[in-house]
């Protein structure tokens, strides 16, 4: 069986007991690899090599800003700088270690309409360069492959959120909706239109949204808005994808996402990752309450990695062999594997999955 | 006569407009500016927390409305002190050293404000020695949000830091972001742990032993 049917079978809960940790869904901050490197991993591996991971591809099909912005940096101090990032936002980050802490954005780019006017000349669908170089050729690589491939499909909240900001998204439900309207129906319109030149072509096995649109309390808006402002643009899109043969549509988004999900299996999203445990997610109960409507990835606590092995143990063997057994189950870590983990806890916890899934 | 309820309702509609009318008018008709205060917009407040806390408003809701209460204090603040009337308690919160995330800080502050204390913004990456200053200054109570796993261990270090300067009997810790929790708070000796911004305002309120 090759990496690319396994998936599917599992995906599909054709495949119980399987271990499939695709190469896409493995995550590490920089400030872990570093210290791994500290503790005996190797410097010149690919570490989806050196971990074993199975190889899935997403289709490199750019999706952000074209052109971007110009990144430019305003001031500084000794830790900080200011920049306008590619998105054409001003935010405050560090200069070492980034990705340690989120940015602290100071203004957005999109406040009203005339600036929307003006942000979406970046967002022309048939933008030649979306396309990878030599696409022609790429496509036809595609049809020889053995593993996974997938197509990244977007957002309707994510996007808005960095490109308008939550406080100014919020005002502008009451100030100004049919702006709201408005981006949202051109996204979709983006979105099917990229689509479109890409799936007469190539066929792909999953489709991937991308949200994070909650915290630990739970979504950041109202299932009033999701309801009214992005069921009808997820289903149109989702529809497109049925069309063209992919049933496995995944989405991703950090925090609590549990009041989410029935609207997402409405609109026909049937995957989600990371299942973040310090928010509130519990892969294993979402098993039980979705059944086999719901595929599921992640949901491993990252906090018990720089615990003991007793710790691990006791995290993977309450969740993998039950929901390996049910199958739709990919395992991995609920976010980033965060620096304070060990390089010998990851591998004991890689080991561990492993035998279970044997 | 005062349409408090009218103001308490058009904030927790988040109609900021209405709001500054309604606050406006009742200036004008000579209402007490505590009444307007308590009954018209902290109460609307409450009811924008207790609707948070149930998962009846959202993030949005909450935004929206913190702006109509704006609205309605940049009328009284200036009233406030010639009436006597003084915040329920002093509370300065901050973003854990580290930590450039302030959604959730600035969300905290908003409910803080709503529910009438004064609150010192401390920004964002602040360091102990700043917590240490503003205790001194005889804030009451200091509330720290991390929203990473790398930048909680700071908060500790703001006990530490208080306890070394011998203010912790003087002023309480509370903390609060995605990866806290109550054990978390226990382990490195905080007050108190809140988990949203809206259950910040009932911690405060005990810790500070507000009625």
């Amino acid at each position: 069986m090759t990496d690319r049917e396994k998936f599917l079978k599992i995906a599909r809960f054709e495949l119980g007991g399987e271990v499939f940790l695709p190469s896409c869904w493995q995550w590490f901050w920089n400030g872990t690899l570093e210290r791994w490197r500290g503790e005996g991993l190797p410097g010149d591996v690919h570490i989806q090599n050196y971990f074993g991971f199975q190889r899935m591809e997403y289709i490199p099909i750019n999706m952000s800003l074209i052109p971007a912005f110009d990144v430019e940096t305003l001031k500084e101090d000794v830790t900080t700088k200011v920049i306008i990032d590619s998105d054409g936002a001003k935010k405050r980050i560090f200069k070492e270690n980034r990705e340690l802490s989120m940015d602290q954005w100071i203004e957005y780019p999109v406040k009203d309409r005339k600036t929307w006017q003006e942000y979406k000349k970046r967002l022309n669908p048939h933008s030649p360069a979306r396309y990878p170089l030599w696409w022609e050729k790429e496509k036809e690589r595609y049809k020889e492959r053995d593993y996974p491939l997938g197509i990244s499909v977007g957002s309707f909240f994510g996007w808005l959120r960095n490109w308008i900001g939550i406080e100014n998204l919020s005002y502008l439900l009451v100030d100004d909706l049919s702006l709201i309207e408005e981006i949202e129906e051109y996204l979709e319109y983006f979105i099917i239109e990229i689509l479109k030149g890409v799936l007469k072509d190539v066929k792909c096995d999953f489709a991937h949204f991308w949200e994070d649109m909650a915290y630990n309390k739970g979504s950041l808006v109202s299932m009033e808005f999701v309801k009214k402002y992005m069921m009808p643009h997820y289903k149109k899109v989702t529809d497109l994808l049925h069309s063209n043969g992919i049933n496995v549509i995944t989405l991703d988004s950090d925090g609590n996402v549990w009041e989410l999900i029935p609207f997402w299996l409405e609109c026909g999203i049937n995957g989600i990752i990371p299942n973040e445990v310090a928010a509130g997610m519990d892969v294993v109960a979402m098993r039980k309450k979705f059944g086999k409507n719901l595929i599921i990835e992640g949901g491993i606590n990252k906090q018990v990695l720089s615990k003991g092995k007793k710790e691990i143990e006791e995290e993977v063997n309450k969740k993998v062999p039950y929901l390996l057994r049910e199958g739709g189950y990919f395992p991995g870590i609920d976010h980033s594997v965060p620096p304070d983990a060990p390089l010998e806890n990851y591998l004991y916890y890689l080991k561990l999955i492993r035998e279970i899934g044997s | 006569m005062a349409d408090l309820e009218g103001i308490k309702e058009s904030l927790i509609k988040g109609d900021a407009n209405k709001v500054k009318e309604l606050v406006g008018t009742a200036v004008k008709e000579n209402a007490l500016v505590g009444d307007i205060l308590n009954q018209g917009l902290i109460a609307g407040m409450n009811v924008v927390g207790t609707k948070f806390k149930n998962n009846e408003f959202y993030v949005p809701e909450v935004l929206i409305a913190a702006r109509a209460m704006h609205a309605g204090m940049e009328i009284l603040e200036p009233l406030l002190e010639k009436s006597g009337i003084k915040p329920i308690g002093k509370i300065a919160v901050g973003t854990a050293k580290g930590d450039l995330h302030d959604i959730g800080k600035n969300l905290v502050i908003m409910m803080l404000k709503g529910g009438g204390f004064q609150v010192e913004d401390l920004g964002i990456d602040v360091a102990e020695e700043k917590f240490v200053e503003t205790a001194k200054a005889g804030t009451q109570l200091i509330g720290i949000s991390a929203l990473l796993t790398t930048t909680m261990p700071s908060m500790k270090t703001v006990v530490e830091a208080l306890k070394a300067a011998g203010l912790k009997d003087r002023v309480k810790v509370m903390i609060g972001g995605a990866p806290i929790t109550q054990a978390y708070a226990d382990e490195i000796g905080a007050d108190g742990y809140s988990p949203d911004a809206a259950s910040a305002v009932d911690k405060a309120k005990e810790l500070l032993e507000i009625k």
